[in-house]
């Protein structure tokens, strides 16, 4: 009913009576157990795979991961594209975000720009990332057009370089942040904006003091999920890559599909999840912080 | 004796820590006008919905025609509710709004639009039964709610703040023709309200609430006239409130100004609610204290005060006097006459007649 | 005035960027020589030809196509209840419960992918549809869920309560009032669930054979030993399908990405 909107303590959330599991109970069971038996069950067999070697439990599969040079190599590759991509992906998908919200003021446009945002949301990685292949190729337009304009002499490679990987994942996850910022931003109160004005502030003191620290959960939510999706990427690694650079899950996959170790392979994966996740708690960490001060 | 139509026996409550309602019991007759009144978070709104089935109670039990209902979902309820904004279906025209109860009774599609324009026309909408709630106004919307709600002819209709989001002019509207509806279609009404004018003009017996209990049931005269508590005293209407003690001969000292005036009325015995001093409080309402031109008026207790203030509310005047320690109201019909300002000297009284006397003290 | 004209030309450059690799691909599809140009040099539907004549393709179509619409049905039937529950009822654990249907968003799938790859070998499952989509329901559901529950709110509840006032009960409640209220969500939910599908490599690549394979792993299996005009026109036919299912998405729902709606 209503009074929960106006207020009233009347209906204050109940403090978990028995009764409501009951009544949820029969909603609930589908969903749970199937995200039991298909999600959860298998993430602890492979977890528990990764803590079994030679028939008994032992931790000899993360000492072969980490006490390798080669997997810190790699994990130093890996995150350091997913912190570049991330990097660039914010400076890029901000400005964008702000002027498809705030600057365009027509629906039709903005309605069309929404439109060639998703399309590549909704195109396969490996589609997009073979426009870079085409793209980036030594006599790929990019090439042809940096040379043709006299910024370059001569070609040069980016097929196989991080530059390549890190420019395909910046373009893959762009939209993410766009529209992660722009929804944030559409939610903002303009007369929270005017009032700034109102009280003496200049456009980029208001932007700095009032719009920037309001969108911040939505920039902050974007960005733990662009540095996931591009420390967690394999696909357009494995094709800008030309097999010269390794990025973490390519291990992975090498370990189940082809020598199919799923011990030292549930390793591997335990790690990744677990430096991916303690990487987003941090930048949730000091993205709170920021939020409190502001 | 039949069965009250609805009668709820120590109904209690709890949310986490929050006590909502705390033993409540009641009796509502077929036909009566109930207004349920207290400030926010009294548990109005929560008895309402446990009666309509929305809540379950901790304890207690709840009849309607001497069935208990307490365990009962809100479906098999044998009543209906005004929601406080309304809750039309949007996606549905103010016919088929109307028509989904009866519909949902079993009654055929063709016999239940028919009663759905006669329960539109009750509220003076037939016009309107293709429109779509987002195209009509709150004053329509609150009709047509009350439409829907009467459809079933329910012997028992609640109704949350129905008037809250209407304007004050539509408002005042609404309470007539709402009280005229609940005479003609004979259903009793429990009505949920934190405006005490709007239950004094249309509730035959007045329930007010505090912190989860009922402090008074009653004509809205006798809440008015005879609050049994402090806080009704204070939350119906402006009082003056006069500090009193026992006497020592079963009679009570109340503070006017500097005066100690002597009580020997009808007044509650000390107990739990007068506290160890035994207090108790003379609530006097402004239009009886009256200010006077000679200090023996006969009949009347009287002092010396000085004006602080004068309020014109448009027909009636509201003079602040400060009579001692404390700020006394009077108030009278008219304009604020000349020679009546601030510091002005006057003389305050009266009838001791008019003096009711409470539990406690009064809250400073 | 200057931040703003800059604001533009970044704008309008990240724009390009965005519609820049898409405009290429469609464009090489076209071409007549047999390796990839572009600009394209002559113009021809060739490659479109060939792809049709190869039934791998259409087979891997066909997959995809069974897959998405399969999980996407599933996503719909675990998410549906488990948004309710939530958002209706006060139970423990309600935010555990909620971290761990929507944690898939955030898991690598490489990860849940190895992991469902041993796990249905062991249940003999191994490389199977039902081993695809058990996958695929999982890495979905969250995108139903996360669209249905901000539509469950305290005036949708109100309606609720009206309805069961009125005499509703709870399943004709739920069919008469929930379903129509919540229908933009669903849907949105389903279309963005149903092209996470479609799109996805990371998960399927462990489960999929050379006979049982969807669109996508199939071209990222081709693309890195051979590259044609043929991955580009099977590519530029996946572009319009995304395409397709966006308009689809404006007209019957209404993109409300962006604006002040929501």
């Amino acid at each position: 009913m209503t009074a929960a909107l106006t207020g009233d303590p009347a209906t204050v959330p109940a403090a978990a009576p028995p009764t409501a599991l009951r009544r949820a109970l029969p909603l609930l069971a589908a969903p749970v157990a199937f995200f039991v038996a298909f999600f959860a069950v298998p993430m602890v067999v492979v977890l528990s795979s990764s803590l079994m070697a030679g028939g008994a439990p032992s931790l000899a599969n993360y000492a072969r991961v980490l006490l390798d040079q080669y997997h810190w190599d790699v994990l130093a590759v890996t995150f350091r594209i997913a912190a570049l991509t991330t990097l660039a992906v914010t400076l890029l998908g901000y400005p964008l975000a702000y002027y498809l919200v705030r600057v365009v003021s027509s629906n039709a446009l903005r309605r069309g720009c929404v439109i060639l945002l998703l399309l590549p949301l909704f195109t396969s990685n490996i589609v997009r990332s073979f426009g870079w292949m085409i793209l980036l190729g030594r006599n790929g337009l990019v090439n042809d057009t940096l040379v043709g304009i006299g910024l370059l002499e001569r070609p040069i490679r980016f097929l196989g370089t991080e530059t390549g990987i890190v420019i395909g994942l910046v373009y893959i996850l762009l939209p993410f942040i766009v529209l992660a910022v722009g929804n944030a931003l559409a939610t903002v109160d303009p007369t929270l904006e005017e009032a700034s004005a109102d009280l003496g502030s200049s456009p980029f003191t208001t932007f700095w003091t009032v719009t920037f620290p309001l969108c911040l959960p939505g920039l902050i939510a974007g960005v733990i999920m662009v540095f996931t999706l591009a420390a967690s990427a394999y696909v357009t690694p494995a094709l800008l890559s030309g097999g010269k650079i390794t990025v973490f899950p390519m291990l992975i996959f090498q370990q189940y599909s082809t020598v199919f170790d799923v011990h030292y392979g549930g390793a591997l994966s335990i790690t990744l999840l677990v430096f991916t996740l303690v990487l987003v708690a941090l930048a949730g960490r000091i993205g709170n912080g920021g939020g409190n001060r502001s | 004796m039949p069965p009250a139509l609805l009668s709820i026996r120590d109904l209690g409550k709890r949310f986490g820590g929050f006590h909502a309602l705390k033993g409540v019991s009641l009796e509502v007759e077929h036909g009566e006008f109930i207004a349920l009144l207290g400030p926010s978070g009294c548990g109005k709104t929560t008895l309402l919905r446990c009666i309509a089935g929305f809540l379950t109670p901790d304890s207690g039990d709840i009849r309607i025609g001497g069935d208990s209902v307490t365990r009962l979902p809100p479906h098999r309820r044998p009543l209906n509710t005004v929601f406080q904004n309304y809750a039309l279906f949007p996606h549905m025209s103010v016919l088929d709004n109307i028509a989904y109860g009866p519909r949902r009774h079993g009654v055929p599609r063709g016999e239940a639009a028919e009663r759905a324009a006669q329960a539109l026309q009750l509220v003076g909408l037939e016009a309107l039964g293709a429109r779509y709630p987002r195209e009509l106004s709150g004053g329509q919307q609150q009709r047509v709610a009350l439409a829907r709600a009467v459809v079933n002819r329910p012997k028992l209709l609640l109704l949350d703040e129905p008037l809250s989001a209407l304007d004050m002019k539509l408002r005042k509207r609404m309470q007539i023709e709402l009280k005229h509806l609940q005479e003609k279609l004979g259903i009793a009404f429990v009505f949920v309200t934190h405006d005490q004018e709007e239950a004094m003009s249309m509730a035959d017996r007045i329930v007010v609430m505090n912190r989860g209990l009922i402090e008074q049931v009653g004509s809205g005269t006798a809440v008015y006239a005879t609050p049994a508590t402090r806080f009704v005293a204070e939350f119906i209407g402006e009082a003056n409130f006069l500090p009193g003690a026992a006497d020592g001969d079963g009679g009570l000292r109340l503070a006017f100004g500097t005066a100690a005036v002597p009580y020997s009325g009808p007044h509650p015995a000390p107990g739990p609610g007068t506290g160890a001093g035994g207090s108790r409080t003379g609530v006097l309402r402004p239009e009886h204290l009256e200010l006077l031109d000679r200090a023996d008026a006969p009949g009347f207790l009287t002092e010396r005060g000085i004006v602080e203030d004068v309020i014109n509310t448009g027909g009636q005047t509201l003079v602040m006097v400060r009579v001692g320690d404390a700020l006394l109201a009077s108030r009278r019909l008219g304009m604020p006459g000349a020679g009546l300002g601030r510091g002005t000297q006057v003389v305050v009284g009266f009838r001791p007649e008019h003096l009711h006397v409470v539990a406690g003290e009064p809250v400073p | 005035m200057i931040a703003r004209i800059l604001l533009r030309i970044v704008a309008w450059a990240v724009m390009a960027y965005l519609v820049l690799p898409l405009v290429v691909i469609v464009g090489a599809s076209l071409t007549a020589t047999s390796y990839l140009a572009f600009p394209p040099q002559g113009l021809t539907l060739d490659w479109y030809g060939r792809m049709l004549a190869d039934t791998s393709y259409v087979a891997a179509f066909g997959t995809s196509t069974a897959l998405a619409l399969a999980a996407t049905a599933g996503a719909v039937l675990l998410a549906l209840p488990a948004a309710l529950a939530i958002a209706r009822h006060d139970f423990p654990a309600k935010r555990t419960l909620l971290s761990l249907l929507m944690s898939p968003l955030v898991l690598p799938h490489v990860v849940l992918g190895a992991a469902l790859l041993q796990y249905c070998a062991a249940l003999g499952l191994m490389r199977s549809f039902a081993a695809l989509l058990v996958g695929h329901v999982v890495i979905v559901t969250p995108f139903v869920l996360r669209s249905v529950l901000p539509q469950l709110t305290p005036e949708q509840r109100a309606l609720e309560e009206a309805s069961a006032d009125l005499g509703a009960r709870p399943f004709e409640t739920f069919l008469l009032v929930v379903l129509p209220q919540i229908r933009g969500g669903l849907t949105s939910g389903a279309i963005f669930a149903f092209i996470s599908s479609w799109i996805n490599v990371e998960l399927s690549i462990f489960n999929t054979t050379a006979e049982l394979t969807t669109i996508p792993v199939k071209l990222f299996n081709y693309v890195q030993y051979t590259i044609d005009p043929v991955i580009a026109a099977v590519s530029s036919i996946t572009i319009a399908v995304a395409a397709v299912t966006i308009v689809l998405l404006d007209l019957t729902v209404g993109l409300h990405v962006l604006s002040k709606r929501r």
